[in-house]
Formats: structure tokens, C-alpha cells, sequence
């Protein structure tokens, strides 16, 4: 037998054996436990428990307020790299022209070739799309795909991303039944990587003070487009 | 090398130096109160957070009671992403494999998000032996590495140290004098562990859970080193107790609702991350090699016993901050990689219930933890489970013969009336104003540091004749 | 209604008072009152210490001197756990005693659960001149009684109650544990008193045996001026 064998035969004994002094119960079903929701307005909800969390969540009715509040946060950090992940959002406000038109040095995914990861570790700001929102806990939700790499959220020290109103999820098991809507079985498979943030990076390993930014990004903006 | 690490394998004197140590009582104060608070802050802001926790306890049940199944579809999940599952039955095992998959990818330099099962295999040394640079990169961890100690807490493992501690320390590691107020320490680790990511071939992870439908395994951080250590390097090797499978994607959700909320009373930690399998076609980061490597190391064993309730742990540390002892006598002194109430179980069944006959009696069975507990763990029945183990594997033939006069007694009326009266005798000459200073036998332990009640005149069924006319 | 009540061995020996008080307070109340003779000890540390043959005859004999009767109330949240939610588990594989066990769990009722739950009763006519605190006795916490004591004692006559800091974390006694480890139960009964002095209080209440003689043990070492009262005592005072 080979060790794989020989493990889950003694796995499958040790299950056989304790389950004769206990029960084996079925796998039960949730039904409505624990369901928490986004209450009347998520998108107030959203900003309220982001802020919470240490994060700056922002509503922008078009994208014209999109680019000044993104304008706004760079100058507050008086950033000059910015590194921008493509499609979505940041494609259909065509950011990366108007951000040039700033005169920033913008690297968007397209322009990072083979290896990236000198890039990302010199970047000050990384601008993202996002996959969705939850509301009941302020988290936003980054789903891996090749224009969308991890480190655009992870490396720089401030983080922005942009969000569809649409985007936005009421709780976080809503975030789940996208992909196994009918409650049970799996109908779309998750990405390399699917990341919930909520709010900045944290600390408290030092007499439990909280620093932010101790690995991840000190700062995360969310911005919000109404429109 | 044994479970347990038995540099203290004086409990008493561990413990009674921990009580004499004001540092490390204040720190401790400070830690747990504010979790447990956090922890009760979670629960009561979750309506129906008793049902939620209820129900995760079931799956919990149900998974155990099908682990084998659970594991070959958590296998088949892995392998159809792409990703790489090996068997680890021991410690050992899991050391070399760890090690084998290092030097096949040639892999010099190491990262490590927080894993206590890592701690419990003792990877590091073995890394280290093969020539393997390893780092840890959970702030806490890091400090503690550098230390060269070991974890006091499951999810605060510095928490015995002061910043004062944590500069002498650091300043020492780097040959740098280092100013000790915690946001600048924080970012003198920024800069130090940045340089260690950038150069590190292999990231190593444990996993808070892994789902057998996906083949997924979650990380949870606050700091975003679980998501460095698995977006840099180019090997991400991921090693899990078997006992954290889950059954479906779904399943999930319950789960996270509860661990943030346990441990420290956030909605979720900041960094939630699932990953399924290496990084696809086309992706700029994320590791290339997935290696999930399944350690028993004894699991298997307990999954066998009524003890197997323990095996739902989720490692939240919410127990350790609910129980009166911990926060007294901190993590070191359980002298085991997991402390508090939950190590008080693991450590004895893991180890040797003989080898560590103080820890299941170190409990006032209070029941603070079951209560922290995000899964409902019945820890003080293990503990008492624990104990009527310990009279098999070491027994106490005097305290057998006292217990057995005790209930002989007990089981007697007449024979209790007269303990009664022969106890008044023997006790209430010593006594004032109805209390003892000193007490003989086994009750001298009492009076070192209290009062003993003195009986009374008369006791309530002599009373009870009073009180029926 | 008619109850039988449950002393506890602790309550005979050390606090005949409580007991004493429990039949005043039950008596006042319009329910008659009767004390099995049989009666000695739950079993709970033979239990607590892993000595479960022992515990299991300890069982069989309460269970047998509580046999007739209808209820059974007793002035502590320790012995009513022991009966309520380890009499069934010890008799898992034993299904005559196991059956009774569960019977005797159903008809026990600890003290201020019977108050508030069966009598439904929160003002009992009680009355205290002076200020006190609540200490939560760990097994309340077991059998789902975090509110019934406050809601006794909010309701009694002249008392200001001062809150007291973690009230509700065990004040150290355990039983053994409180011998075989001296000083962490030393400490954790330490702390409690020094919390308890900080309210400046005249009295401290508890439901448990146990603990009164702990906490009343650690603040009579201190010399401490606060005295320790059952909760029974206090609802008997008119």
C-alpha cells in the first residue's frame, strides 16, 4: 500500500470507530441562519463598516467625481507611481489617459511584461477594479484574473479601488451563492485567488497599539460610481 | 521530536514564575480583556449568532464523522486545479516533505505566514538544517523568531513582550539602535520583511480551512502576510491539519462569520484569502507550484475517541481569552505548542496524558471558553474526560482510597452525619469569628492563601427539626 | 406547591443559614417545603476529578432520595448542574438509571430559576438597607441563568446594587482545583475581593456555596469589612 493509502485507511478506521460512540449527523443546511443583510441603504452600510475598519469608502455620481476624488487622494500622498490594473471600471472611465493628462507616471497591467515584480514593489499608489462589495462587513472582494494581478492591491502603500453600484452585495453569504446559486453544489469555480479586504493592513502585536500598514497598504479608498 | 516542547515541564514552577512577573500580568490583563470583550462584542452584534454557531458546529460534526471521504474529494479538487497534495502521517513525514519540495523547486529562501501547525512540527529547524533561509513574516512571529522563542498565544504570540522587549530585540537583530514606539518598530518590520519577500522562492502557509467541493484553502491575516507569502514567492507550499476540511464552497461564509468575531470581535479580519490551486495562464502573480501538504500526526487518533470534539477547533484563541487561568499564568506556561484551555486538551492527547498530569486539573471547569467558543467546544468535559484518563495512565493509589472513603461516606447517611460531626470537632476548636487560618491535610493549601469556613454549630438537618414545628 | 429541597453538602455543613433562609423565603411564598433525610452529596467532585464510578453511585443515591419527589429546589447553581446536565451523561449506557436521571434533572431547579421561571415571581418582599454587589457563580452560566438573580435582586427593597468588574469570571474556587493549584486560584480569588472592596459595598451576593466561602474566605484573610450573603438570605430579609 503506498502512504496515501495507508493514511486514509487509518483516517477511514479512526471514522468508523468514533462514529459508533457518536452520531454521524447529515450535512445540515443553513436556511436563513446567520444572515445579517446590508440593512436599508448597503451602500451607506458599506461606508459606515469600512470606516470601521479603519478604510475611506466615497460615492461618486459620475466620472468626472470619480477622477477628482482619486486626484485628491494622490496628492494628499503626493504620489507619483501609480500602477492600475485594466478592464472594468478603469477601462470604461478611461483612467489611465486622464490620469496621464495629470502628468503622473501611470503603469497600467498592460504595460508589465514577464516578470512584474520589481515594478510592484516601487509603486506608491495601486488603483483596482473590484469583483464585488459586502456591505455587512465593509470588505471589498478582488478576484485574481491576468489583468488583475494580487500585488496591485498588496504592494503599494495606498490602495484605491473603484466600484459599480451594482457591485454591490448585501451580506457576505450573498458572496457565496454567486457561486453555488442553487445552495448547494458548486456551479462556477472560484478564482487563483479570491480576496476579501476590510479595511487597511493591521497590526497589534506590540501591546496591542494598532499600526496600519505594517504589511499590506496603510491606506484603502473605495470609491463608489452612482452613476 | 515530541509534540510538546518540554522546556517547561515544570508546570508549577512556570506558572508560579508567570503570577510573579507584574510585565507580564499587566500585558496580559491589557490582551485579554480587550479580546474577550471583542469577542463578546462579535457575538451580541450577530442576531442569531447562537444558531450560526450552532450550525458550524454541525458541519464540524458532520465532516469528522466523514473525514476520509471529505479528503479524497479535497485531493481530487487539488490536483484538477493543478495543484499538488502530499500525506504527511507524522511529523516527521510532513518535515522532510516540506523540505523535498524545497530543494526539487531549489528554493533557498523561505517566507512563513503564521501557522501553528508549523509550530507544531517544527519546521523551522529542519528548513534551516537543509540550508533553507526561513522567515517569519506575521509581525508577532517575526519578533518572536528573532527572540528565539516560542508563541505565547494563538493569535497574539508576542503578547509577553513590552515594546521595550520588542526594540532591545529588534535593535540587536539588525545592529541598529531602534526607537521603541510600536508604529515605527511596526515599520522598521515593514521595510526588513519587504526585502525578505521580494527575494523568497518559497512561501509557506498553514490554512484556517479548505473546502474538499473546491480544493480552495483560506488564510485569514490581519497584516497581508498570508497574502505576500502567497503572491511573491514562486513555490507556495500550504500545510493543514487534517481536521480543517470543510465540505462545500457554502460552508464557508459560516465559518469566517465566526472566526474574526471569536478572536477578536472584528466582522472579519482584514485579509480573507481563498486560493485554488497555482496561479492560471496569463496571471502576473501568485505562486506557480500549489503544494497542500495533509498532516495526521495523531489526529487520526483522537478522531477514534470522544475526545474527537476537539478536533473542531478552529484555533481562535477566543478560549484562551475567556479563561481565569490563562490570564493569569499566560501561554508559555502550559509548556505545549497550543496553551490555554484548548491546549490543556491537545497537549495531553497529542503528547502523553501521563507526561503532562497537570494541565486537564489546571481549570476551574468554569466554562468561560465553551462559552467564548466559536464552535461550542464542551472544553471543561474533555478536561474532566481527561482526568478520568489520567487514573488509567497514572494512577494516584492515595487520592484513589481518599475519593473512594469519600463516596463510601456519602452513599451512607449515618456515616455522613457522623463525618459531619466528627469534622465540627476536629475543626471548629481553631476557629474565629466562624473562619480557620490554617487547616490541616490537603486544606493547608487552601489556607495559604485564604480563610477556611469553620463548620457550623449545627448543621442544616439538625436545624431542619426547628424548622418543621 | 409542594418542593423538596436540596441543601448540598457544602450548605449543610458550612452555610445552614442559606438553607435556613430558603425554606423562610419558599415558605413565604406559599409553597410547602420538605428535606429528604437520605440526602448528602451530588457527587460533583468525584465527577470533577474523573472519579466517575464514585460520581455514578453518588447519582444513583440522590436520585433515589429525591425519588418522591415532585420538585426539587436547591440554593445552588453547582449542584443543580451537576443533577441538570451530568446525571443523564453519566448513565449513557445504562438506560433504567439514565431515564431517571433525565427525570430528576427535568423536576431540579436551582433557586432563582425557580423564582423567576416556575413561580414567576421577581418581587419576593424583600428588603435590604445598604449597598451591594453580584457575583456570578460560573455554573449560572451553564444552565442559561445569566439574568434571573439580578432581576431577584433589582427588585428588592433599599438596595442599591454597584456593578461589580468581571463579574462574571470564576472567583477561583473549583473545588480541588483550589487546593491542587493554590496560587492561580489564589490570584483569580485575589483579584475578585480587590474588585469587590473597590465597590465599597456592605455585602456581596452569590448563589454557590463555593463560591461564598472562597471570596468570604480571601476578603475575611483581608480583614475586609464586606460580608458575603447568599442569595437566599438576602431575598429572606423583610
Amino acid at each position: 500500500m503506498s502512504q496515501r493509502e495507508v493514511f486514509l485507511q487509518r483516517v477511514k478506521q479512526a471514522v468508523v470507530e468514533g462514529n459508533r460512540a457518536g452520531a454521524a449527523p447529515p450535512l445540515p443546511e443553513r436556511a436563513g441562519v446567520g444572515y445579517q443583510g446590508g440593512g436599508p441603504d448597503p451602500v451607506s452600510r458599506f461606508c459606515q463598516e469600512l470606516a470601521a475598519a479603519g478604510g475611506k469608502g466615497y460615492v461618486a455620481a459620475d466620472s468626472d467625481a470619480v477622477l477628482h476624488t482619486i486626484q485628491s487622494i494622490l496628492q494628499a500622498h503626493n504620489a507619483r507611481k501609480i500602477l492600475l490594473t485594466c478592464g472594468g471600471l478603469i477601462d470604461r472611465l478611461d483612467l489611465p489617459a486622464r490620469l496621464r493628462e495629470l502628468s503622473l507616471e501611470v503603469r497600467t497591467t498592460d504595460d508589465v511584461q514577464s516578470d512584474p515584480r520589481e515594478d510592484f514593489f516601487s509603486d506608491d499608489v495601486g488603483i483596482t477594479n473590484v469583483h464585488r462589495l459586502i456591505a455587512e462587513t465593509g470588505s471589498v472582494v478582488l478576484a485574481s484574473k491576468p489583468n488583475e494581478p494580487r500585488s496591485a492591491s498588496l504592494l503599494p502603500p495606498v490602495h484605491i479601488c473603484l466600484a459599480d453600484h451594482s457591485q454591490l452585495l448585501s451580506d457576505l453569504f450573498d458572496l457565496f451563492d454567486i457561486f453555488a446559486p442553487t445552495g448547494s453544489s458548486i456551479q462556477s469555480l472560484p478564482p487563483s485567488c479570491l480576496t476579501l479586504i476590510t479595511g487597511p493592513s493591521k497590526t497589534g502585536d506590540i501591546e496591542l497599539k494598532l499600526v496600519t500598514g505594517v504589511h499590506g497598504p496603510g491606506e484603502i479608498h473605495v470609491i463608489i460610481c452612482d452613476g | 521530536m515530541s509534540y510538546a516542547q518540554h522546556e517547561h515541564h515544570d508546570f508549577l514552577g512556570a506558572s508560579a514564575q508567570a503570577l510573579a512577573d507584574p510585565t507580564l500580568q499587566q500585558a496580559l490583563t491589557r490582551l485579554t480583556d480587550t479580546l474577550l470583550a471583542g469577542n463578546r462584542r462579535g457575538y451580541a452584534a450577530l442576531a442569531d449568532s447562537s444558531e450560526l454557531r450552532d450550525h458550524a458546529k454541525r458541519i464540524k460534526e458532520h465532516s469528522l464523522a466523514h473525514l476520509d471521504q471529505y479528503l479524497e474529494q479535497l485531493e481530487a479538487s487539488v490536483l484538477k486545479f493543478g495543484g499538488k497534495v502530499h500525506w504527511a502521517a507524522t511529523a516527521e513525514d510532513a518535515r522532510r516533505i516540506v523540505v523535498e519540495i524545497a530543494k526539487k523547486a531549489n528554493c533557498k529562501h523561505a517566507v512563513k505566514s503564521k501557522s501553528m501547525t508549523s509550530e507544531e512540527i517544527h519546521l523551522n529547524p529542519a528548513l534551516e538544517q537543509a540550508g533553507i533561509e526561513v522567515t517569519e513574516t506575521d509581525f508577532g512571529e517575526f519578533i518572536i523568531q528573532v527572540a528565539g522563542e516560542r508563541p505565547s498565544h494563538l493569535v497574539a504570540p508576542a503578547v509577553h513582550h513590552t515594546r521595550e522587549s520588542i526594540a532591545r530585540v529588534l535593535s540587536k537583530h539588525l545592529g541598529e539602535q531602534l526607537a521603541d514606539d510600536p508604529k515605527s518598530l511596526a515599520m522598521v518590520g515593514r521595510r526588513v520583511l519587504r526585502e525578505k519577500f521580494r527575494q523568497a522562492d518559497m512561501g509557506i502557509t498553514g490554512a484556517n480551512f479548505a473546502v474538499a467541493e473546491t480544493g480552495t484553502i483560506v488564510l485569514v491575516t490581519n497584516e497581508g502576510n498570508g497574502r505576500l507569502t502567497t503572491t511573491c514567492p514562486r513555490v507556495h507550499v500550504a500545510i493543514m491539519g487534517i481536521e480543517k476540511v470543510i465540505p462545500r464552497f457554502i460552508d464557508l461564509p459560516v465559518f469566517l462569520k465566526l472566526l474574526a468575531r471569536g478572536a477578536t470581535g472584528q466582522t472579519l479580519s482584514v485579509y480573507t484569502t481563498l486560493i485554488t490551486g497555482p496561479r492560471q495562464p496569463g496571471e502576473l502573480d501568485g505562486a506557480e507550484e500549489f503544494h497542500l501538504v495533509l498532516l495526521d500526526n495523531g489526529r487520526s487518533k483522537v478522531l477514534a475517541t470522544p475526545f474527537r470534539e476537539s478536533l473542531q477547533c478552529i484555533r481562535c484563541g477566543a478560549c484562551l481569552n475567556a479563561c481565569p487561568v490563562y490570564r493569569r499564568i499566560g501561554g508559555h506556561a502550559y509548556g505545549g505548542v497550543y496553551s490555554g484551555p484548548i491546549g490543556s486538551i491537545l497537549t495531553p492527547l497529542y503528547d502523553s496524558v501521563a507526561a503532562n498530569p497537570h494541565l486537564p486539573h489546571a481549570s476551574s471547569l468554569c466554562g468561560a471558553c465553551q462559552a467564548a467558543c466559536p464552535v461550542k467546544i464542551n472544553i471543561p468535559h474533555m478536561l474532566i474526560g481527561l482526568r478520568e484518563l489520567q487514573h488509567y495512565h497514572k494512577p494516584s493509589r492515595w487520592e484513589r482510597w481518599a475519593y473512594g472513603l469519600w463516596s463510601m461516606v456519602l452513599c451512607r447517611p449515618w456515616a455522613y452525619r457522623w463525618a459531619l460531626w466528627a469534622a465540627r470537632l476536629l475543626l471548629r476548636r481553631n476557629a474565629q469569628n466562624g473562619w480557620l487560618s490554617q487547616m490541616p491535610g490537603p486544606g493547608a493549601e487552601w489556607t495559604k492563601v485564604r480563610d477556611f469556613p469553620a463548620p457550623a454549630a449545627k448543621s442544616f438537618r439538625e436545624r431542619w427539626k426547628e424548622l418543621e414545628s | 406547591m409542594h418542593v423538596s429541597l436540596m441543601i448540598t453538602c457544602l450548605g449543610d455543613a458550612f452555610f445552614p443559614d442559606v438553607g435556613v433562609a430558603t425554606v423562610k423565603l419558599l415558605r413565604r411564598l406559599g409553597v410547602s417545603v420538605d428535606f429528604p433525610q437520605a440526602q448528602t452529596c451530588c457527587g460533583q467532585p468525584h465527577f470533577n476529578s474523573g472519579y466517575h464510578d464514585d460520581a455514578r453511585d453518588l447519582a444513583r443515591h440522590a436520585i433515589t432520595a429525591f425519588a418522591k419527589s415532585p420538585l426539587v429546589v436547591t440554593p445552588s447553581g453547582s449542584c443543580a448542574a451537576m443533577v441538570k446536565l451530568e446525571y443523564p451523561e453519566l448513565f449513557h449506557g445504562d438506560p433504567t438509571w439514565h431515564d431517571r436521571a433525565v427525570d430528576l434533572a427535568k423536576r431540579t431547579h436551582e433557586l432563582s430559576d425557580f423564582l423567576v421561571n416556575v413561580l414567576k415571581v421577581e418581587d419576593v418582599g424583600a428588603r435590604f438597607d445598604g449597598k451591594a454587589t453580584y457575583h456570578m457563580a460560573c455554573h449560572l452560566r451553564g444552565l442559561g441563568l445569566v439574568d434571573e438573580p439580578l432581576r431577584l435582586i433589582q427588585k428588592v427593597r433599599g438596595l442599591q446594587l454597584v456593578p461589580l468588574e468581571r463579574y462574571d469570571e470564576c472567583c477561583g474556587f473549583g473545588g480541588s482545583f483550589a487546593v491542587r493549584y493554590p496560587q492561580i486560584s489564589g490570584a483569580m480569588v485575589t483579584d475578585k475581593a480587590a474588585f469587590i472592596e473597590k465597590t465599597a459595598v456592605d455585602a456581596v451576593i452569590a448563589t454557590d456555596a463555593g463560591c461564598l466561602m472562597n471570596i468570604g474566605g480571601c476578603l475575611n484573610r483581608k480583614g475586609s469589612k464586606v460580608r458575603i450573603l447568599h442569595l437566599a438570605e438576602l431575598l429572606a430579609q423583610t
